[in-house]
């Protein structure tokens, strides 16, 4: 009996110090872990992504804003039919990539991404088929509601290296941090059935959302400008062109096109070559419309005056072995300084950079901002790089005189020209105007950066381009009524250190009203298949542009 | 004996009944912020539609299909009736 008794006292003993070592392995041993699982179990976090912010018109009107799009996922495990079933039962609602599903199901996996970016409605489509190993992932994507309209402007949202949204180029990548906001968590117990217990405490993140950005862009210039440049580059046989309207009098961008274009919406589409906007990250040589800066620069450093003879004008210009010759091959001995803009003359711009020499030349280089970038709020500006003082020859001043031989972006040259317009004021260009969230918002006031040549000179250069429109080449193309200051351009390409001899970059810059510019505007066409000239290309379609200007904006005419 | 078998009842119910108090608050909640995520997608898919509608591509579009031709157009064939009328 007593030994019966020590038994089932020894087989308790033995009970309670199982009960006791899994107590002490599950409590100290296995603790942290299944507490982490039991936390796991009633209390859930929501990850509460942040919306990006939007972009809007000087008009109030959206130019990007978000929508809804699904992620489509398959669980290899769960699924029951066949790749090729599969893609078959979805192909009215998305087209599939090929997936080895057997060999996701030997490795295991239990979530595979099929398709992302997907609209409400292809989801819908999906869900109705009721495939068993389908799901779907809430987020969002861009809408643009004027489709490719402004897309260098704009730039688009694609994903960095760990698979986070992030813009890239034009405004989507300069205002990156502003656009993409915070993303917030919320903390909280859940019952049975995943419902939050309110009685129990809840930790918040607070999520922020992206700030808006409310642009200068006036949406109908932008319309139209793109509209006449597409018809433009087809009616002249250009490779490309670009067009950049402004406002002189504060900097603002008032519409910025280049052509060929693309789908930000469907970017990975495109070759990577068509994301630079050619405005701010390609350089050109100016050609004849950079004369007007030069003769800005000659008039304001006092070197040559409005009514000066230019005393060899008559000739072409020998400078070593180089000979050069104006555009016709036409001299017109004893011009003055109004002369030689209107009739686009490069010897007697030779005469005004020569009169000037090297140093007050490259002075006003740097005056005009030519040395450096413009500082746009915009991703990928180019600065062009200006030789040194030591490498330019005197064939290189007179050359650059009249715009080759001399790299610049439009945005710089534009920039340079507003200053003409204005009155002699350099800003810097600004695309944005207000950055905006729910509660506040934050006006950026226009950049006065330097003034590069006085009011007179700028007045006394708008007067020339007023005649070079008047009585210039591309006199026939101008609208009726309206006093506008301009000034043609047909420039070379330079290719392996020497000029294609057929093929030109046309240009068109000019103001208007002339007396008091609502706006500044540069065209350029590459290589048109019509004419290689900017006065029979450009120009009529910088006053077809124009012309659309005065009719929205009801500009009346000077008459 | 009694005394404590009566407070253990009240408590229970008392319990019971904050229980349940507790669950119909969760259950409102998570209603009203499934309505709040509905609203939201609702405005947004209003927002697109708008912006959509009123986009200039599309204004182009229809008032072309609607027989209007552009401004440019009307000019350079001499005709000056206004654009409304050029259909």
């Amino acid at each position: 009996m007593e030994q019966r008794l020590r038994l089932v006292l020894f087989f308790f003993l033995i009970c309670f110090f199982s009960v006791f070592v899994k107590l002490f392995f599950w409590q100290i041993v296995e603790g942290k872990r299944l507490s982490g699982l039991a936390l796991q179990q009633y209390y859930t976090k929501l990850e509460i992504p942040a919306e990006r912010g939007k972009i809007f018109a000087n008009d109030n009107t959206p130019l990007v804003i978000n929508q809804n799009s699904y992620l489509l996922y398959l669980n290899p495990r769960q699924i029951e039919l066949s790749f090729t079933e599969l893609k078959e039962k979805l192909k009215d609602a998305v087209s599939l990539p090929e997936v080895d599903l057997q060999n996701l199901s030997k490795k295991r996996v239990v979530w595979y991404p099929l398709a992302k970016n997907l609209e409400e409605e292809s989801k819908n489509k999906i869900e109705v088929l009721a495939i068993k190993g389908l799901g779907f992932e809430e987020s969002e994507k861009r809408f643009y509601p004027e489709a490719s309209m402004s897309a260098h402007l704009l730039g688009f949202v694609g994903e960095d290296s760990e698979g986070m949204r992030k813009g890239y180029f034009g405004l989507e990548g300069f205002y990156e941090n502003e656009l993409r906001g915070k993303s917030g968590s919320r903390y909280f117990e859940q019952d049975a059935m995943g419902r939050p217990i309110p009685l129990v405490e809840e930790t918040k993140e607070k999520t922020l959302p992206g700030r808006n950005l409310f642009l200068n862009i006036d949406r109908k210039i932008q319309f139209l400008a793109e509209k006449h440049l597409k018809e433009g580059i087809k009616k002249y046989g250009a490779i490309s062109g670009s067009v950049l309207v402004m406002d002189p009098e504060s900097g603002a961008v008032l519409a910025m096109a280049t052509f060929p274009s693309y789908d930000p919406s469907e970017y990975y589409k495109f070759n990577q070559d068509i994301f630079n906007n050619s405005v701010i990250s390609s350089v050109f040589e100016p050609g004849s419309i950079f004369k007007v800066a030069v003769m800005a620069s000659g008039l304001d450093s006092g070197k040559v005056k409005v009514n000066d003879i230019c005393t060899n004008c008559s000739e072409p210009r020998k400078i070593y072995e180089y000979s050069i010759k104006t555009w016709n091959d036409k001299y017109y001995p004893n011009s003055t300084m109004t002369d030689i803009i209107v009739h686009s003359d490069n010897v007697g711009m030779v005469y005004v950079a020569e009169k000037m020499g090297l140093d007050k030349f490259l002075d006003y280089l740097k005056r005009f901002g030519f040395y450096e970038a413009t500082g746009i709020d915009l991703q990928g500006e180019m600065v062009p790089v200006i030789r040194e003082r030591k490498n330019w020859a005197e064939v290189d001043l007179a050359t650059a005189s009249f715009g080759q031989g001399i790299a610049l972006t439009q945005i710089q040259f534009l920039n340079a020209v507003n200053a003409i317009a204005n009155g002699g004021k350099l800003y810097q260009p600004q695309v944005v105007k207000k950055i905006f969230e729910e509660d506040k918002s934050i006006v950026i006031e226009p950049v006065f950066k330097a003034r590069p040549i006085s009011e007179k000179t700028a007045k006394e250069v708008t007067k020339m381009m007023v005649e070079a429109v008047e009585k210039g080449e591309a006199k026939w193309a101008k609208p009726e009524g309206y006093k506008i200051a301009g000034k043609t351009g047909t420039a070379q390409i330079p290719i392996k250190g020497h000029y294609d001899p057929e093929k030109t970059i046309t240009s068109f810059v000019g103001f208007a009203p002339a007396d008091n510019p609502k706006f500044s505007m540069l065209l350029t066409l590459r290589e048109p298949k019509t004419s290689p000239w900017g006065s029979e290309t450009a120009a009529p379609l910088w006053f077809e542009i124009a012309k659309d200007i005065f009719r929205v904006w009801q500009i009346k005419t000077d008459d | 004996m009694k005394k404590l078998i009566f407070l253990i009842a009240i408590f229970l119910a008392v319990q019971v009944l904050f229980m349940s108090k507790g669950v119909t608050y969760g259950e409102n909640a998570s209603g009203l912020e499934n309505r709040i995520s509905y609203l939201k997608e609702e405005n947004r898919n209003i927002e697109l539609e708008v912006a959509t509608l009123v986009s200039c591509s599309n204004i182009a579009q229809k008032a072309e299909e609607k027989g209007f031709i552009p401004v440019s157009l009307a000019e350079s064939t001499g005709n000056h009736i206004p654009v409304a009328f050029k259909r």
